[in-house]
């Protein structure tokens, strides 16, 4: 028992019966057999800060906003660029995530490692200051914080509008020492008892753009075949690289509910009806009660449109085929796969082509 | 009369684990895995009507006279068991899952299922927009006046949210999330209303063809809920508040996949991937060119990744033997010898058994012997720890110069469970390791006043009283955290009570930092968000912030601020803006977008499951 300050017995253990039921640890083993979701599904959370103690919540704007179950983070510069990137490590699924920061204009901040000649190399525990525009930030050298992770030791310092700023080290040991003042874009090495900064050229790359959004399939791989599923619900493969040898193909994604989707259904009937022209593979993501929608649709569009097909539910149809091109919840709709006669996924099309 | 210590007991359960109120009891259905989004919801759709709390209802339920219109009236009397009421909420809550799902997949005419034929209440998105209001970063939103906001059917419901997101390149998410609820008193259940919060997360498309901007829209409402045949169903809505944001373009970019870093691990709880061990992610530039590297212990396998200094990278784990063992946590690199290249310590869970043997694996270091190449060196530690290590943290405890290691142990729950909710003790012990000048460490931890057995989770050193001392923050799990002044010659005194930071609760993540910009420490903890255990905590009728209550809240609270202060450190008000993060972990302090003012990130969520509902 615990006494509180409001004098209440507060129950501590908890009883053999409710163990028993099975709801206390360990949770997550039993909670992932039951397919169970537990406070999953959470976005993560970018949190601004405005300088004074508070912060703007600007996560559903972020980009950074996974869903997935995050445990270990970490921010450092892997592309030089003079802003911090994110390294997250996840329970399940894609395990690893590398998120790059694309808000910094590559200028406004100081780059600063420390060099400690003693042992304490990296000067690991002492307290940077940044003096500029009037106010004064403080970040600690460390290794080990936040949860089962480690930082760089090398401290980023943002300056906002300010070109430069003034660079003042308290050493772990709490002897206070100036490097003076550093223009903006610095990259600098701060050794010890030299109140020098050592300026070091930066190589500012960008950590590679990412396949286009939805996609699972390197641009220039081949594409597997695909199972899908005719208005009735009966599967049908199709060997793409097979329909791609004389013309290329085109797989397009769309929906019922997708308004610029319809709008160009004309056009798309149009191109699948082409002699000259790539066969188009047209598949729906509708929801089954609206296939019969979709397919009116189609049909109403023009003539010699071609068949609508569906994506198919069950998950052996499309083990190493959909699942491998395209990540559906991710993928943009519409959007229009270009396959090249050699079978090898050559463009991604938000739409269809202009000029097949 | 409500048992409120029962209601206390249950707050603690539901802020750590809310599924144990009414979920995990109940007889769910093998996840039925399907392929795609609409498999998932027709999952949802079939569970949500399987965990219905009574089996069949009279279907003039749907006639019942309240939870109509977009004005709606609390149910008197109410049910006020505050069991029966999280039970009861819970049941709505699945079914908004799997409506979130629906809306998600854009299967409108699906959604309309969730809705009571004669549904009449606010359309939330034909409330007009009061003037823009600037966001950092070029962000910008408006504020919806609800009280113009018309009245609809439900299916002028339906095509207004057709028509709101039907033209959005991708919907990214959507929420509906409880944060409150009341039911009318009587059995079986008739009706109630809601609180809920609305997500909807997408990209929009500019009118050409191309990305519009991330788009998302946010409000507050009541839903009235009547009970029926096939679960509650939505009947009436009052729209309480709206706010609609955008901005041009997103602030990060997932490269993953481009950069060479993708891992699709084994799936949580299947054979090979079953430790509570949470592993990590540890960064250092481990051959010397300059560039950052990654190192990422994996339940099957260990990855280094070597920054090709071309924003790519490439695994090297195998030939730097460090791919194995798998299961490792906390990765740490520090230069424990003082020779220019970081080492890197790795932490294990092991126990040791009554017959004395060891189960896991202990404590493990590795040299760097320059340029990345690393030869396990675990022997010259010099000292076996046998623990549950969660984290690890170096720093000088002794002020000679040498880096100390501490690593913070958790506990072994399928051992032994914690023996309690509010202050456990009966975790596995914390450990400092002194440096020997860097040739091995001695296990210090008594002497130096740091041993606890509290389930700690994470840890961060920082001088913050700038004494010349490396002081030590400790956040635990099932209890209070520690704050550990150095006062000199090794030795530790705990002042968290003393300075008001002991905070209480489930802490994952510890980190110093300046988020007022007055060049003081500032300390940001961090620990889970339970909309459940804030929903039952609400409902004890006690103030929130005093006695057994407020540490409660704590539990369910998110994120803690204490700004450092002339003497010590000052708590910041409840409304800071960074403590809402969901079951939060991993998390950074840093100035993401160089404005000069820090910024938090933070990862969360604890378990994602096939079936769509949740907590």
């Amino acid at each position: 028992m615990v006494a509180t300050s409001l004098n209440l017995e507060v129950e501590e253990t908890h009883s053999h019966e409710e163990i028993e039921e099975g709801f206390m640890h360990p949770w997550a083993k039993e909670m992932y057999r039951r397919g169970t979701t537990f406070n999953g599904k959470e976005r993560d959370k970018l949190f601004l800060g405005r300088g004074d103690g508070r912060f703007d919540d600007l996560s559903d704007l972020s980009g950074a906003d996974s869903g997935l179950d995050g445990r270990g983070l970490l921010a450092a510069d892997f592309d030089d660029d003079g802003d911090l990137d994110l390294f997250a490590h996840h329970l399940q699924r894609g395990r690893h995530g590398l998120l790059r920061n694309d808000m910094g204009d590559q200028k406004s901040f100081l780059k600063l490692s420390l060099v400690d000649p003693g042992p304490n190399r990296e000067g690991v525990g002492a307290t940077v200051r940044v003096a500029a525009a009037g106010r004064v930030t403080a970040q600690v050298v460390a290794r080990g914080a936040g949860f089962v992770s480690s930082g760089p030791a090398e401290l980023v310092f943002g300056l906002g509008s300010a070109e430069a700023g003034q660079v003042e080290v308290t050493w772990p040991d709490g002897s206070l020492e100036s490097f003076g003042e550093l223009p903006r874009g610095s990259r600098a090495r701060l050794t010890r008892g030299t109140g020098r900064p050592e300026l070091v050229p930066g190589r500012p790359t960008q950590l590679k753009d990412p396949l286009p959004q939805g996609l699972d399939l390197e641009l220039g791989a081949k594409v597997p075949p695909l199972v899908v599923v005719d208005g009735a619900g009966e599967p049908v493969q199709w060997d793409v690289a097979a329909l791609a040898a004389e013309r290329g193909a085109l797989v397009h994604f769309w929906a019922s509910y997708c308004e610029p989707c319809v709008r160009e259904l004309p056009e798309l009937v149009d191109l699948a009806a082409r002699a000259d022209g790539p066969p188009v593979l047209v598949v729906s993501v509708d929801a089954r009660r609206d296939w019969a929608r979709a397919e009116a649709l189609v049909q109403r569009a023009g003539s010699g449109a071609p068949k609508t097909h569906f994506v198919s539910l069950v998950e052996e149809h499309n083990l190493g085929g959909l699942d491998e091109l395209v990540d559906l919840l991710r993928l943009p709709i519409p959007t229009t796969l270009r396959v090249d006669r050699e079978g090898r996924l050559a463009e991604v099309l938000r739409g269809l082509p202009e000029s097949p | 009369m409500v048992d409120l210590r029962r209601v206390l007991f249950l707050g603690a359960a539901v802020a750590l684990c809310s599924a144990a109120l009414v979920g995990c009891g109940r007889e769910d259905a093998a996840p039925d895995v399907g392929n795609g989004a609409a498999a998932t919801a027709n999952t949802g759709a079939a569970t949500a009507a399987k965990t219905e709390p009574t089996a069949s209802q009279p279907s003039a339920q749907l006639a019942a006279p309240s939870g109509r219109g977009a004005k709606l009236v609390a149910p008197k009397p109410p049910v006020v068991l505050v069991r029966e009421v999280e039970f009861l909420t819970q049941g709505v809550v699945d079914r908004l899952t799997a409506l979130s799902v629906k809306l998600q997949i854009r299967d409108f005419g699906g959604a309309a299922d969730w809705f009571a034929a004669d549904f009449e209440g606010h359309d939330p998105f034909s409330a007009p927009f009061a003037a823009r209001y600037a966001m950092p970063q070029g962000a910008e939103r408006r504020l919806g006046q609800v009280a113009r906001a018309a009245v609809v059917d439900r299916d002028g419901l339906i095509a207004s949210l057709r028509a709101r997101i039907g033209p959005w390149r991708r919907v990214e998410h959507v929420l509906l999330k409880v944060h409150g609820a009341e039911f009318l008193e009587g059995t079986p259940p008739s009706w109630g209303r809601v609180d809920v919060s609305l997500e909807l997360i997408g990209e929009t498309e500019d009118g050409q063809g191309r990305p519009g901007g991330r788009e998302s829209v946010v409000g507050r409402m009541w839903l009235g809920v009547v009970h029926s045949q096939g679960g509650w169903l939505i009947r009436g809505l009052e729209l309480t508040a709206l706010e609609q944001r955008h901005r041009a373009g997103a602030m990060f970019t997932d490269v993953t996949r481009s950069a060479g870093v993708h891992h699709e691990g084994l799936r949580f709880g299947r054979p090979g991937h079953d430790s509570d061990a949470w592993q990590g992610v540890g960064s250092a530039d481990v051959d010397g060119d300059g560039w950052l590297d990654v190192f990422v212990p994996s339940s099957e396998r260990n990855f280094l990744y070597l920054n090709n200094g071309d924003g790519t990278f490439r695994e090297d784990a195998v030939a730097r033997g460090l791919d194995q063992p798998g299961g490792g946590t906390g990765p740490l690199f520090f230069d424990a010898d003082g020779d220019g290249w970081v080492d890197l310590a790795l932490g294990f869970s092991a126990v040791e058994l009554p017959d004395r043997s060891i189960d896991g694996s202990p404590l493990r270091f590795y040299r760097n012997l320059g340029e990345g190449r690393f030869a396990d060196s675990t022997e010259t530690l010099g000292v076996e720890v046998v623990s549950a290590i969660s984290s690890l943290v170096a720093f000088d405890s002794q002020g000679d110069g040498w880096l100390d290691l501490f690593a913070t142990s958790y506990g072994r729950m399928e051992i032994e469970r914690n023996n309690s909710w509010l202050e456990a003790s009966n975790g596995a012990p914390n450990h400092l390791l002194v440096s020997d000048q860097g040739k091995s460490f001695v296990d210090r931890t008594r002497e130096a006043g740091l041993y606890d057995t509290r389930w700690s989770y994470a840890a961060a050193a920082a001088d913050f009283d700038a004494d010349g001392r490396q002081d030590l923050y400790v956040g635990n799990n099932f209890g209070s955290n520690r704050l550990y002044h150095n006062r000199g010659e090794g030795r530790f005194v705990d002042v968290a009570e003393e300075l008001g930071v002991e905070e209480r609760g489930n802490t994952m993540g510890v980190l110093f930092g300046d988020v007022n910009t007055d060049g003081r420490l500032d300390l940001y903890v961090v620990g889970p968000e339970s909309a459940a255990g804030k929903r039952v905590l609400g409902r004890v009728g006690q103030p929130e912030r005093v006695g057994a209550v407020r540490e409660l809240r704590q539990m369910a609270d998110g994120n803690a601020l204490f700004l450092g202060a002339e003497k010590g450190f000052e708590p910041a008000p409840d409304d800071f803006g960074a403590r809402d993060a969901g079951w939060a972990f991993g998390s950074v302090l840093a100035d993401l977008d160089l404005d000069s003012h820090a910024d938090v990130f933070c990862v969360n969520g604890f378990v994602t499951g096939d079936l769509p509902e949740d907590t």
